[in-house]
């Protein structure tokens, strides 16, 4: 629909090599938050981030969160994202349950099951787009003929198969996002989760990331969660939770299923 | 560890930080002191650590600087002190180039205008008492008696008084002394007690007749002093009727250089009159080389400590540039920026000077020691027992601290002044290589390099080589500026090797290194001119060592070394009369014995050694290396009654083969006609080389300083040494070394020299190492954010270690090449120019592979460990909040 000046043409692989759609599939949810609470310092300065919580998103989706600055999207992102461990409560993503990991094995876990997006600086400057592609795969072995043909490919599904060997500093902003995508990608994780992906692209540039966004989980299955200040934005997925003072203020289906449903 | 550690690290931070504030304070009535304050002091706070090393890397560098110059003053001064206290009153001395006859008196005293002329005989003693061991004692024979003496010297106490109202009975002996007070109370020693003395005839014992007060005479030698009547000190020290100078007053009105130019006149040739000072010049003279050697080894140190300011401050200026915007947003000016980044070093500079020479003080005292055994090993003895402090020394080492720091800030700040008032802020910026082609920094390079070339060939200034010791200075320069390209050719040498053997860490850490390379610049560069300086003082010292002991091997092949009072003849050792030749002749197994004895004397104001060997032994053992004259036509006119030299003494005076020395002996002056050249290690003065035949008919000194062994073959040299030792040992206070014990000795002896200097190194070296730690840590606050990224997207905590310390080695690589490079070259002017010009010996470079290799190893490794508290900041990051950095 809304195609800007990003366009994302993707010839990337033909249809027939993607797994079967999984979406609305499993009724096991891939991320499990159960009364989770999160408080910063303590005394004066206490915050309570996050309040008893309780999120339950099923594989597949494709999650937005919203909510005034401050309101503990970030702080909820960085729990899912196995960054941070929660006051209070029980986090289980894919099964696991988070707070019982220490330090490396919360690192593993986030390099083998989540691709991680942010708004900005998502890249290394002294790298090339393939290999900050690669970089995951680098974290974890030695690259091999087959990552770096894998990763072309991944990088040809964002559209950027022409850019594979620009720096990071020859890019667009949008082709930046895009690299971060197909790094997310690259180890074929369970969930991708952004930050404000598109918070510091012009519109129609954080449209075609959207997209690819959207596209993405769709063909591979791959579970999304989305934290954004924009409705539009917000709306590009299936399901949009509203966060407010750290508590849950509301949480609805949208977009075509939305439409679909009522 | 780390629990250790930090207590220690923070009490440290938080006492350097209070210093700095306190100075800040001082400031305070100023504008640019509020400005200070409020803009500087925080910024220090928020970097602690970086800033602490920065003052600590200072502070090292001054205390070094203090400590080498309070020492060579206290040396100099401890010197002039015990000339002061002996003869502070005379006017003038008449001296000659060694001992002689005491007829000389009559004749000075004849001449018109001298008021009072006395003789004295010096010598230092070995003290044998067992509380105090290897003590050496100052003893000044003196004319008390003579109404003259009075003049020069008081005594002050009741026992002299006695004496000198009935001296019958003290005279008659020749071991009757007279010692300090504070020596007795030292050593417990009370009157008639007797105290055992090495002199030449063996062990004697002398009988304590009195005591002399703590002033004057009684405090010279650091109060290890004694006194005796001079004619029975001729007679206990087998000097014959021989006295050392004679002390000379004269008539104010006619002026103490008319007289002495009427002394030389009625002596004659080969006497010298002169102010007594003139011997404080000529020890100046002697440590010269020591003491610059030691000053441009410590200003080296400061010099790496201000690539640590310089370093700090350039990452304080990129670090703060929006802030610099915002100051220049809101009218602060370029000057007032200028002044206070340059403040900020100079206050840096200011609590490191004030540290350095606070720790400096305290770093004097314990090299004193060192230095001072040092000296007395080779040169003369001194009893520098008290550091001197020079407020002036003190003052002017912390005052070059903190102009050092101001310098070193000067261009951070300059550049500070370019920030703009709409300053963004920087982020994912591009990694800048150093581009092909020619840089005016090349260019710069280039053209210090040939100015090295040129400063080494200046000719020495008092003897001093200053042209070369720039020429080090402009070497290492050159070098540091060529360290972008040594750091850029690392990078891409390092490209696929680092990965392949250390994963994707050491790719990231190598990808780093360019990003800031000036930051990689300065780092490598402070640890670069560490790595020289040891490079280039351990090649000269393998050189040096192995011309010596190569030399000893050639030249001074004798089986045994017998001495008494010290293990080699020379300086420290007791000169024996010549009572052992036959027995040690007949020992079993001895084929011959040589004798060799060591006078001081002065050849042309030069304090030199004077040898005397039996020729006709030495050179049927000895393969004397020439570089004049040969063996079949020099050593018979040697014989004859030539001399030869050593080829520092020729290099010194021009001295050619048929040249005439004329040396002032104590039967008047000689005149030698010069036969040859050797190759000669004996003192780095310069030695003049006679037959013992020649020392006893010219100069009536049969002593023997070393007693030198050739065994039949197949003999045991442990054998006769234990035999030595058992049958004289005790009684003569023998040292007998095996020529294994003697290349031994002597490479102590070296090692012990050049200790200091080594000290100097490291101490350059960890400077070096601070400026490491200091740049990582700046390296992981620059990059927060993106080592925020690599952590959420799954860079383990030992990964991230890893990187970081990774590349801190990178650096530590780029450093030892460069120091390398740096090294060698200042090895070959340290070689081939400085030591040159200030022993006159020219020895061959040679480069030790081995010690090379292991300094190599051993930087890389330890800048690979700088990086650890760094490295150990950057993976405790909470990811969370470094992705939240900007
Ligand atoms: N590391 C932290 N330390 C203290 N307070 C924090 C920290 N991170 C977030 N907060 C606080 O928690 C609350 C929620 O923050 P955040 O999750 O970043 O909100 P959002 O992303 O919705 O703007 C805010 O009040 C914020 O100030
Ligand atoms: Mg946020």
């Amino acid at each position: 629909m809304h195609r800007g000046m990003e366009n994302p043409v993707q010839p990337g692989r033909p249809r027939g090599t993607v797994p079967a759609p999984l979406r609305y599939v499993s009724r096991r949810p891939v991320i499990d938050l159960e009364r989770v609470s999160k408080t910063y310092g303590d005394g004066a300065t206490r915050v309570e981030a996050l309040v008893a919580v309780d999120l339950h998103i099923p594989a597949g989706q494709f999650v937005s969160i919203m909510g005034p600055s401050g309101s503990g999207k970030s702080t909820l992102l960085n729990l899912v994202s196995a960054l941070d461990v929660p006051s209070d409560g029980r986090i289980t993503i894919d099964g696991q349950d988070i707070g019982a990991l220490d330090d490396d094995a919360l690192t593993l876990f986030r390099r083998r099951k989540i691709g991680l997006i942010f708004q900005f600086f998502n890249l290394l400057p002294t790298l090339n787009a393939t290999d900050n592609v690669l970089l995951p795969v680098m974290l974890e072995r030695a690259v091999t003929p087959d990552d770096r043909a894998r990763a072309l490919a991944v990088l040809g599904d964002v559209g950027l198969a022409r850019r594979a060997h620009h720096r990071v500093h020859e890019l667009s902003g949008g082709e930046m996002q895009r690299v971060a995508i197909a790094r997310a990608l690259i180890l074929e994780p369970r969930l991708i989760l952004a930050d404000e992906p598109t918070g510091n692209l012009d519109s129609a540039t954080g449209r075609s990331i959207l997209e690819l966004l959207k596209k993405t989980a769709r063909d591979h299955g791959t579970t999304v969660v989305m934290v954004t200040h924009d409705r539009t934005a917000a709306e590009a997925g299936d399901r949009l939770v509203l966060l407010r003072d750290g508590r849950l203020e509301g949480d609805q289906a949208v977009g075509p299923a939305a439409a679909g449903g009522a | 560890m780390g629990r250790l550690f930090r207590p220690i690290g923070r009490a440290f931070t938080s006492a350097l930080l209070g210093l700095v504030h306190l100075a800040a304070l001082a400031l305070s009535p100023w504008r640019i002191g509020r400005l200070l304050r409020t803009v500087s002091l925080p910024r220090f706070h928020e970097h602690g650590l970086r800033t602490a090393l920065t003052v600590l890397g200072i502070a090292l560098g001054v205390a070094m600087l203090v400590s080498v110059v309070l020492v060579n003053r206290s040396i100099l001064r401890s010197f002039a002190d015990t000339l002061d206290d002996i003869s502070g009153k005379a006017d003038l001395e008449v001296t000659a180039a060694a001992s002689f006859e005491e007829a000389a008196l009559e004749t000075v005293r004849a001449v018109p205008g001298v008021t009072h002329a006395t003789p004295v005989v010096q010598e230092t003693a070995l003290m044998r008492l067992p509380q105090a061991p290897g003590e050496r004692l100052l003893i000044i024979g003196v004319d008390f008696l003579g109404e003259d003496d009075e003049h020069f010297r008081r005594y002050d106490s009741t026992e002299m008084k006695a004496i000198k109202d009935d001296p019958i009975a003290f005279l008659n002996a020749s071991t009757h002394v007279i010692v300090s007070r504070a020596l007795a109370d030292r050593f417990g020693l009370k009157l008639k007690d007797t105290l055992p003395l090495q002199t030449p005839t063996g062990v004697q014992s002398f009988q304590i007749w009195g005591f002399i007060e703590d002033e004057g005479v009684g405090r010279a030698f650091g109060g290890n002093v004694a006194v005796m009547y001079y004619q029975a000190m001729q007679v206990a020290f087998d000097k014959g009727t021989r006295i050392d100078r004679i002390d000379v007053a004269v008539d104010p009105a006619a002026g103490p250089d008319t007289i002495a130019a009427r002394l030389r006149a009625a002596l004659g040739p080969g006497y010298d009159a002169a102010r007594p000072e003139r011997r404080n010049t000529q020890v100046a003279q002697m440590l010269g080389g020591l003491n610059l050697a030691l000053t441009m080894g410590s200003l080296v140190a400061i010099l790496v400590g201000m690539f640590l300011i310089y370093n700090t401050m350039s990452i304080s200026v990129v670090q703060r540039k929006r802030e610099l915007g915002i100051l220049r947003a809101l009218g602060t000016t370029r000057r007032q920026i200028l002044l206070l980044f340059t403040l900020e070093g100079g206050l840096l500079g200011c609590v490191g000077s004030a540290l350095g020479v606070f720790l400096g003080l305290f770093l004097a005292r314990g090299m004193l020691g060192v230095i001072t055994a040092s000296v007395n090993e080779i040169y003369l003895q001194v009893a520098a027992t008290d550091v001197h402090v020079d407020p002036v020394l003190l003052l002017g080492s912390g005052v070059l601290g903190i102009l050092g720091a101001v310098a070193s800030a000067f261009i951070p700040a300059r550049e500070a002044t370019r920030v703009s008032a709409v300053e963004t802020l920087r982020t994912g910026h591009a990694p800048k290589h150093v581009a092909p082609g020619l840089h005016r920094t090349d260019l710069l390079a280039v053209g210090l390099l040939l100015g090295a070339v040129l400063a080494r060939s200046l000719p020495p200034v008092d003897g001093q080589p200053f042209g070369p010791y720039a020429s080090t200075i402009l070497i290492l320069l050159a070098v540091a500026l060529a360290m972008p390209r040594i750091i850029g050719l690392v990078h891409r040498a390092l490209a696929r090797p680092a990965e392949r053997l250390f994963g994707v860490e050491a790719r990231l850490a190598n990808d780093n290194v360019p990003r800031d390379l000036r930051r990689a610049t300065i780092t490598s560069g402070a640890l670069m001119v560490g790595v020289s300086l040891t490079v280039a003082f351990g090649c000269f010292l393998e050189s040096f060592k192995v011309s010596t002991l190569t030399w000893v091997a050639q030249t001074v092949p004798a089986d045994l070394f017998v001495t008494s009072g010290a293990r080699f003849g020379g300086v420290k050792n007791i000169p024996m009369a010549d009572t052992l030749r036959d027995d040690l002749a007949a020992l079993p197994g001895v084929e011959e014995v040589d004798r060799i004895r060591l006078v001081n004397i002065v050849y042309r104001d030069l304090p030199i050694k004077l040898l005397s060997a039996g020729l006709e032994i030495f050179s049927k053992h000895s393969h004397m290396t020439f570089l004049q004259g040969d063996a079949e036509t020099s050593v018979p006119a040697v014989q004859a009654g030539d001399v030869m030299v050593s080829e520092n003494l020729a290099r010194r005076f021009g001295l050619v083969v048929g040249d005439t020395l004329r040396l002032a002996s104590p039967k008047g002056e000689k005149a030698y006609r010069l036969a040859g050249v050797i190759l000669d290690y004996t003192s780095d003065q310069g030695t003049i080389i006679m037959d013992r035949a020649t020392m006893i008919r010219d100069w009536d000194d049969a002593r023997v300083d070393t007693y030198e062994l050739y065994l039949t073959a197949g003999t045991n040299p442990e054998v006769v040494k234990r035999e030595i030792e058992a049958r004289w040992g005790e009684a003569l206070n023998l040292y007998v070394l095996t020529a294994r014990d003697f290349r031994g000795e002597l490479e102590k002896v070296l090692d012990q020299t050049f200790a200091v200097m080594s000290a100097l190194e490291l101490v350059a070296l960890i400077i070096a190492v601070l400026g490491v730690v200091n740049a990582l840590l700046a390296t992981v606050i620059d990059r927060i954010r993106e080592l925020g990224v690599l952590r959420a997207i799954g860079m383990l905590r030992r990964q991230v270690r890893r990187m970081v310390m990774l590349e801190a080695g990178i650096l530590g690589v780029s450093a030892v090449i460069g120091g390398l490079l740096a090294g060698l070259a200042l090895a070959w002017v340290l070689t081939n120019d400085i030591f040159l010009a200030q022993s006159g010996w020219y020895i061959a470079l040679l480069v030790p592979v081995l010690p090379m290799v292991q300094l190599t190893v051993a930087v890389i490794g330890v800048s690979t460990l700088a990086g650890w508290y760094p490295a150990r900041a950057a993976a405790r990051l909470v990811v969370s909040d470094a992705l939240e950095y900007e």
